[in-house]
């Protein structure tokens, strides 16, 4: 977020802004020379002195003003929730409720509001593993940092070895050796932090004396020209906080006895941590194993998608290959140009959703023994085909052993998108066409039918969809895929979006339509 | 037609342009020091020394920021058959002892016929504020200081110059108490809309004269004299802004008396200088007229204009529903939480990866 800048600030409510202004000359505050008025310096507000040994505090006016708050600085305030500098967090970066304070006795109520949580303590509302914002300085990669995958258990006193490497804007830390590896240091464990560190000194002092000694070694041994060889080039503090693992991550910069630090931001690389990311529903779907039938533009987008909302187990088939002009509107790129779809989509799940295990085929028979004992286990079937014999040919045979399917089509070039559900207690697939309670799709207008283009190769025009719709028509099929997996059943058994307006009703207004 | 006086505007505007309580407080503490530190002196403490506070602080007519404090050190037991030169020295030698000389890095810079010593603020060393000193001797019934020109400090005449800045004061306070000077929402409006005043001489003579000081006396002549009347700042302020143009006009011919000495103030302007202000301060206060016969916001962007800005920003701050234009504006800045408004927890920041 901006702090000061060099131009004068451009409220977004000029008039508000006068009046803060004003509030702020009633308050005993001046603007500060030199800083185009975004800094203005008063008296300490009363709630915050017992807090520090300043009389006097600063208000800064940022970019985005009244929508981004200003900022309180405090010198010589010791307290959680400061950062470097003495700014007071009074709203995290994004919280919408800081617009109040373009009224300034909401400010200075949300003022002794944290006055008066950091002298009794602060909430689990305020909870944050922030203890690199609390430093004194601060390097810029973003350190990724695997926890559970250095030690389980970090009993207090413990410490190990740790390697790094830098790649692109991130630090890449870890427990055993790489053969890229740049830095070396130490890992330490204590049970307790308090005040958070803000200093290498601070972080000295929280150390136990066997700790202290092998980071004194460490620091002794230092060469700032030769990372790697010994002596320590980063160091990493952990201890319980908040019912969860801090970790401050510190490079070193310097030769001994001028030794400096520098924190940085951290990141988790867990399993956990990705998962959690997955969404609320990741566990419940972590079981589920669901057979993905195409892997074209809408199969592929689709894959991912499930993939990455925690599904177990997919099974993708399809025998067709990735080619150049296939990647304008699929989910893999051209370094996959080449490869089966399969095992791109495979290999892309890999990186986004490694906890998800995939298999792959070439395709399903479509002969009714076969394909219902290829279909046998899985808790549900999608079919991406856009294939009519496709559809129609899974429609019988999931009915009949009652196992779950989901139909997902494109039409009209893009333009309508149908996601069909058959469950065991919906109406089945072949039991819907002429029943008045469902949906008929207006027919292509063959004065106006975009008859698709032409190309090298291709038996047939290319359908002119727009990647767009391939990827709107996945994500609503993953949402309806996660609906039924987890029971909710929320949506109805066929869903039609139309994604641009067609003559006919109910197909004139975009939106979704349902039966 | 009832006027647009803009009264909810007006009250910010005086105060944007009146010296805060702790600088008032700091004038107050610094004349102190200066005071304890030539006290202590056994020769001005032979010459009877006795120091005040004259000048816009004293008079409570300084306008923002207020840079300068000027202290009056009064010499009893001298008139003015002592020398300037020997006067002056005595406290140069004082000051300069104690604050080091500027021409070497110090605080204390000797000035024509006063000592001038910085006071950074302790926290912002960038903000300019000094006392500035200089001393008198009796002179009868009124009090006498060095001419500017240091040659003539040794000429048996001419040498010193008759002052009364305490008496200006005295009638200052006068005005601004007397039952029948006008008064806004139960404030006697005199002081206040003389800080006004200088603000618009500021922002519209910029290092023209007539100064503070001379607008000052001209604004103190029409309000003495009863030329202005009215019940709000924006009629007041409009009314002197017409009485002291058509002063300064006046001034060209007559030049301007000391309302105390009753002679003309030293150094006189030139007629042109007073014309040229009679001129722009005729045109302001036929814009301060038509403001009062503006709507809301048209009023605001004239005052605006008027009033100009200082260190704290706009001196008249933007009504409610008004653009810097001078337009209504359909809707002000959603300013209102657009999204939930109860607040979260006080983390650092929260980064969406």
């Amino acid at each position: 977020m901006g702090a000061s800048g060099s131009e004068p600030l451009e409220p977004y409510d000029q008039p508000a802004y006068e009046r803060f202004c004003r509030a702020l000359v009633t308050a005993g505050f001046e603007p500060v020379p030199g800083t185009l008025r975004r800094d203005w310096r008063g008296p300490i507000r009363p709630s915050l002195s017992p807090l520090t040994g300043a009389n006097r505090m600063t208000v800064r006016f940022r970019d985005g003003w009244p929508h981004v708050s200003v900022v309180l600085l405090v010198p010589e305030l010791l307290a959680e929730h400061v950062t470097h500098g003495g700014q007071i967090c009074l709203w995290a970066d994004d919280d919408p409720a800081q617009q109040s304070a373009s009224d300034i006795e909401n400010l200075w109520q949300r003022a002794d509001e944290w006055a008066a949580a950091a002298r009794a303590g602060f909430g689990p509302t305020d909870a944050a593993l922030d203890a690199f914002a609390h430093f004194d300085s601060h390097a810029t990669p973003i350190a990724e940092l695997d926890l559970p995958g250095i030690s389980l258990t970090f009993m207090h006193g413990s410490m190990g070895a740790l390697y790094a490497r830098q790649h692109r804007l991130t630090l890449q830390l870890t427990a055993t050796h790489q053969r890229d590896t740049e830095l070396y240091g130490h890992w330490y464990a204590v049970d307790h932090v308090n005040p958070l560190p803000r200093t290498l000194n601070d972080i000295r002092n929280a150390l136990t004396n066997a700790q202290r000694r092998n980071l004194d070694r460490g620091l002794r041994r230092r060469d700032p020209h030769e990372h790697g060889k010994g002596g320590h080039d980063l160091l990493v503090l952990t201890w319980p906080r908040h019912h969860a693992r801090e970790a401050l991550v510190v490079t070193l910069s310097g030769a001994p006895p001028n030794v400096s630090a520098a924190a940085h931001q951290v990141t988790a690389t867990d399993t956990a941590s990705l998962t959690a990311r997955a969404g609320p529903d990741a566990e419940a779907l972590h079981p589920k194993r669901v057979l993905l039938i195409g892997a074209g533009s809408v199969g592929g987008h689709l894959a991912l998608a499930a993939a990455t909302t925690g599904i177990g187990h997919l099974s993708i088939a399809d025998n067709d290959t990735l080619l150049q002009v296939n990647v304008v509107r699929h989910v893999c790129g051209s370094k996959y140009v080449g490869w089966q779809k399969t095992d791109a989509v495979k290999h892309l799940i890999g990186e986004h959703a490694p906890a998800t295990t995939v298999d792959t085929l070439a395709a399903v028979p479509l002969a009714p023994t076969a394909l219902t004992a290829a279909i046998i286990g899985y808790d549900l079937v999608i079919d991406a085909t856009g294939q009519a014999p496709v559809t129609a040919a899974l429609a019988g045979t999931c009915a009949g052993v009652a196992i779950p399917l989901i139909t997902v089509a494109l039409y009209h070039a893009g333009v309508l998108l149908r996601v069909r559900r058959q469950a065991p207690t919906d109406t089945p697939l072949t039991a819907r066409p002429g029943d008045p309670s469902y949906l008929q799709l207006p027919p292509d207008d063959p004065t106006t039918r975009d008859p698709g283009f032409l190309e090298l190769g291709c038996l047939a025009p290319i359908n002119n969809a727009p990647p767009t719709s391939a990827a709107t028509a996945a994500a609503l099929t993953a949402i309806i895929a996660v609906d039924l997996l987890t029971g909710r059943l929320d949506y109805p058994d066929e869903t039609v979006q139309v994604l641009r307006p067609l003559t006919t009703a109910p197909f004139d207004r975009v939106g979704l339509v349902t039966p | 037609m009832s006027q647009e006086t803009l009264p909810s505007q007006f009250p910010d505007a005086v105060s944007a342009v009146e010296v805060n309580a702790d600088k008032a407080q700091r004038a107050r503490d610094a004349h102190t020091e200066v005071r304890e530190l030539l006290e202590g002196d056994p020769t001005l403490s032979g010459w009877g020394v006795s120091t005040r506070l004259i000048g816009s602080y004293a008079r409570d007519t300084g306008r923002y920021p207020g840079k300068d404090v000027d202290v009056f050190i009064q010499l009893t037991e001298l008139d003015t058959s002592a020398t300037p030169k020997e006067v002056y020295e005595q406290v140069r030698g004082i000051l300069v002892g104690a604050y080091g000389d500027a021409k070497d890095g110090g605080r204390a810079g000797p000035q024509a016929r006063s000592i001038k010593v910085d006071f950074p603020d302790r926290d912002n060393p960038a903000v300019e504020f000094s006392v500035d000193a200089v001393p008198a001797v009796v002179d009868g019934t009124r009090w006498a200081i060095p001419t500017k020109d240091q040659s003539r400090w040794q000429n048996s005449t001419g040498r010193w110059v008759t002052t009364d800045p305490i008496g200006f004061a005295d009638l200052s306070s006068a005005l601004s108490t007397a039952s029948w000077s006008p008064t806004v929402a139960g404030r006697n409006a005199y002081k206040p809309v003389v800080k006004l005043l200088k603000q618009i001489r500021h922002v519209h003579l910029r290092d023209a004269r007539p100064r503070g000081l001379f607008t000052e006396i001209a604004a103190y002549d029409v309000w003495n004299g009863g030329q202005v009347i009215g019940t709000s700042w924006a009629v007041l302020l409009a009314q002197t802004l017409r009485q002291v143009a058509q002063r300064f006009q006046a001034c060209a011919s007559t030049g301007l008396p000391d309302p105390v000495l009753l002679t003309a103030m030293q150094p006189d302007l030139e007629p042109q200088l007073w014309l040229d202000a009679a001129q722009v301060f005729t045109g302001l206060a036929d814009d301060a007229d038509t403001a009062l016969q503006s709507e809301r916001c048209a009023a605001a962007a004239i005052w605006r204009r008027i009033l100009g800005e200082n260190e704290r920003g706009q001196v008249l701050p933007l009504p409610q529903g008004c653009d810097a234009n001078g337009f209504p504006i359909s809707h002000v800045s959603p300013v209102t939480g657009s999204g939930i408004d109860e607040p979260r927890g006080f983390a650092v920041h929260r980064q969406r990866r």
